[in-house]
């Protein structure tokens, strides 16, 4: 699976926000996670 | 042999540290380390060294893909020797369980254990060609003879 890596320290941020900040569910940061995945896959893995 | 860790608890969409593999995985986190030298992907340079959560449990699979032994069909795997084992002089001792399947039994040929391999009667003739079968007979129990 590919990835970028910038990208990767963003949204390890954005999940860390979700989760402490907005007090998110575990499963529900996950549902974002897979979310953004499918988005960076159609955007080529383009940075954020 | 190693802890027997589950690859499907890392997360494939999650990327981690080295502390939180450590803590999902229960290991030590020099365990990690130790992984990261050995071929593991790190994303970047930079710190804090992140993993990318795919790449830990594919790299988790294949270790463990890597450490199983499949048998020839020509070979008994020695439980001594940890790994699979050619019988001495290709002997084997066929002992019938049921009325469709059996042991065969042979000796290893570098540490001279018994080595046990279970097999169906069907197989048995495809195993000839292979090996010189003794077929014991099935009175093991203690008869009476008068």
């Amino acid at each position: 699976m590919k990835y970028n890596p910038d990208n990767e320290r963003i949204k390890r941020k954005y999940f860390a926000f979700l989760k402490e900040a907005k007090r998110q569910n575990e499963a529900s940061v996950d549902a974002v996670a897979k979310v953004l995945n499918r988005f960076e896959y159609y955007g080529s893995h383009r940075n954020f | 042999m190693g802890k027997r860790i589950n690859p499907n608890l890392v997360k494939i969409h999650r990327n981690y540290t080295v502390e939180e593999i450590a803590s999902v995985l229960a290991v030590h986190k020099n365990t990690v380390r130790e992984w990261i030298k050995k071929g593991l992907q790190v994303i970047d340079c930079k710190r804090p060294v992140l993993i990318h959560g795919n790449e830990l449990r594919q790299y988790l699979k294949d270790s463990q893909r890597r450490r199983k032994r499949t048998c020839k069909p020509d070979e008994l795997f020695c439980l001594r020797c940890k790994t699979p084992q050619q019988p001495i002089g290709k002997m084997l001792d066929y002992e019938p369980m049921t009325e469709t399947k059996g042991r065969l039994i042979g000796l290893c040929s570098s540490c001279e254990g018994v080595m046990n391999r279970y097999t169906s009667i069907a197989k048995l003739d495809e195993l000839e060609d292979l090996f010189e079968i003794t077929k014991l007979s099935n009175a093991k129990h203690i008869v009476k003879t008068s």
